[in-house]
């Protein structure tokens, strides 16, 4: 019975992980002349970046929809904003800014909120991809690379700096997220 | 009507201009609209961070919060504070509406580095003076190699290296343990030379010492600090044969340093020291002497005023070589003459006082001061000046009170 309880043990870790590797699947909804993408299950709202949110910190994401021919790597769309997010630390909620031409914002939102409100941002005009065929949807997001090294000189090169820089690990890569899904203009 | 229409259109306009306004500006952090309540340093001893650098900071204070400029301040603490991780954070201040800037400071393991000065003087009379050290610290070790030509504190111009190694946990934080290896050549003044030619009693000049010394130090709290240890000094006499003589000595420190929180506005510092050395048959030492120091200073600020005074004595039994006597005439001490006219051998015994007041930088200073030996006596001397001083860095021109020959005396330079 014992050896049993360790099998469906064993057998849910494996299938969780399973779960966990699978790519996030996108939604579609077309309303009017723009199709409407969403990842409900996409939160890239977590880990260091949402700890440094919460430390008062603005942080910009990098978020890039593609639309790509089912039997052709070739996309057919393609749309990069920047969002920044900060954390409101007396309110205790997000505020973000779509920067760039557009210069839209929305405060006092949940992380699902504010996650969900990039994406209702970055309509995909149906204009802009085949009418009869259905095609596929990646959505990226990743966090822009601005930041300062910690614990580095910049005043002048010394030896420390030196040192530091042929000792260094190599960095830790930026997270990145995926979600992909099938859709048609029709 | 048309009264009607008017309020109604500027209410939209003032709802629309409200809306707008609760937005956050594109690439504005939300917290921008808060006002910073105060700075805090976390992980790191505030005096360790420049003065002009915590009164930079203390101006976010009272103001809106802006990220650039609190990334900044950020930033200059990573270029002062060499290997040390300097991390922002903003939290809720205490009032509504009001944040509080952190800055979390993480001393970065295993290695660090930096070259420091402290010492580097320029005295009319005596020239340069300077040291340079590098300290390396791995873990609670700290290796210094040091370079020095020293004109300023002894008889003597001291040029040659120091080597230092310090354990500075030794179980506890209040326990250090030091190790000292200096190698020095010497060249004295023309004056010291020629009045050892009246003074049988005094040793000799060397032209190379060198000292190991070893010390064990404590600290029963932050403001004390006790230590103990060796000193084998090696010097090389010239005349009338070229021999080495030793100055082995037991050595043992007291230091206390008392900072007072600001009352009415006024804040105090009171820091004192004494130092011991012995030097026995009983180490093998071929100079036989004991040395008695003791330096006390009380300073008195309240925002731009600055009231010093600065106490120094010392007493020697014994025959103590040229490098334990005392002189006076230095960039601290007697400013505004020379040593070697003060007393070009020095004395076994010294007091001296020093008075000065402050206005922001501005400094005015009397020194008053005299060095002797037991049948050797010497009038008590007195210097005024003025000048610049800072925590570090000062420049001042101080005069010799006396009847002739009252030249200024110029010095400038940093000093830790």
């Amino acid at each position: 019975m014992k050896q049993h309880s360790y099998g469906i043990l064993l057998l849910a870790a494996v299938l969780s992980t399973l779960a966990a590797a699978q790519p996030h699947t996108l939604t579609f909804e077309r309303r009017g002349d723009h199709i409407h993408v969403a990842a409900p299950q996409l939160h890239f709202l977590a880990g260091k970046a949402a700890e440094k949110l919460q430390n008062g910190s603005a942080i910009a994401y990098l978020m890039t929809l593609t639309a790509l021919p089912e039997n052709s790597r070739k996309p057919i769309f393609r749309l990069q904003e920047r969002f920044v997010f900060s954390f409101d630390l007396w309110e205790e909620k997000y505020s973000v800014v779509q920067s760039g031409a557009k210069e839209r914002s929305a405060s006092r939102l949940t992380a699902a909120m504010a996650e969900a409100w990039c994406l209702e941002n970055m309509p995909i005009p149906v204009s802009g991809v085949p009418g009869d065929q259905p095609f596929i949807v990646k959505f990226e997001c990743s966090l822009e690379q601005n930041e300062e090294k910690n614990g580095e000189n910049h005043s002048s090169l010394t030896l420390a700096r030196l040192i530091d820089i042929f000792g260094r690990k190599k960095d830790e890569p930026l997270p990145r997220w995926e979600a992909w899904g099938r859709t048609s203009a029709k | 009507m048309k009264n009607i229409k008017l309020i109604l259109a500027l209410l939209i306009l003032l709802c629309a201009a409200g809306l707008k306004a609760d937005d956050p500006k594109p690439d504005s952090n939300v917290n921008e609209r808060y006002v910073v309540e105060n700075v805090e340093y976390n992980g790191i001893d505030d005096s360790k961070i420049s003065k002009t650098l915590r009164e930079n900071a203390q101006r976010m204070v009272g103001e809106k919060y802006s990220e650039q400029t609190a990334n900044d301040f950020a930033r200059q603490l990573r270029n002062e504070l060499k290997g040390y991780v300097v991390n922002l954070r903003v939290e809720r201040g205490q009032k509504p509406e009001h944040v509080k800037v952190v800055y979390q400071m993480k001393k970065i393991p295993g290695f660090s580095f930096s070259a420091e000065l402290p010492l580097l003087v320029y005295h009319s009379k005596e020239g340069f003076s300077g040291s340079l050290e590098i300290p390396i610290e791995i873990h609670h070790n700290v290796f210094t190699f040091g370079l020095v030509s020293d004109a300023d504190q002894l008889l003597e111009r001291n040029a040659g290296f120091r080597l230092r190694y310090e354990h500075r946990k030794l179980g506890t934080d209040a326990v250090r343990f030091r190790m000292d290896f200096d190698s020095y050549h010497q060249s004295f003044n023309a004056a010291t030379k020629t009045a050892l030619i009246e003074r049988p009693d005094v040793p000799d000049v060397y032209r190379a010492r060198q000292n190991f010394a070893p010390s064990l130090s404590a600290y029963p709290t932050k403001d004390l600090m006790l230590s103990a240890g060796v000193s084998f000094q090696r010097l090389q006499f010239q005349t009338p044969e070229l021999r080495t003589l030793t100055a082995y000595a037991g050595t043992a420190d007291i230091r206390y340093r008392k900072s007072t929180e600001p009352f009415a506005g006024y804040k105090q510092n009171v820091r004192f020291m004494y130092g011991l050395r012995t030097a026995t048959r009983v180490l093998e030492s071929d100079f036989v002497y004991t040395r008695h120091s003791l330096t006390a200073d009380y300073v008195l600020s309240n925002g731009k005023h600055l009231f010093g005074a600065h106490f120094l004595s010392g007493y020697i039994t014994g025959t103590a070589p040229l490098f334990e006597r005392f002189s006076l005439g230095s960039s601290v001490t007697l400013r505004g003459w020379n040593k070697f006219d003060v007393a070009p051998l020095g004395g076994s015994r010294a007091a001296h006082g020093s008075l000065e007041y402050r206005y922001r930088n501005l400094q005015l200073f009397y020194d008053v001061g005299s060095v002797w030996d037991p049948k050797v006596s010497s009038p008590a001397k007195h210097g005024l000046g003025f000048g610049w001083a800072s925590t570090h860095f000062f420049a001042s021109l101080a005069f010799p009170v006396r009847h002739n020959d009252v030249a200024p005396v110029f010095m400038i330079g940093f000093r830790e």
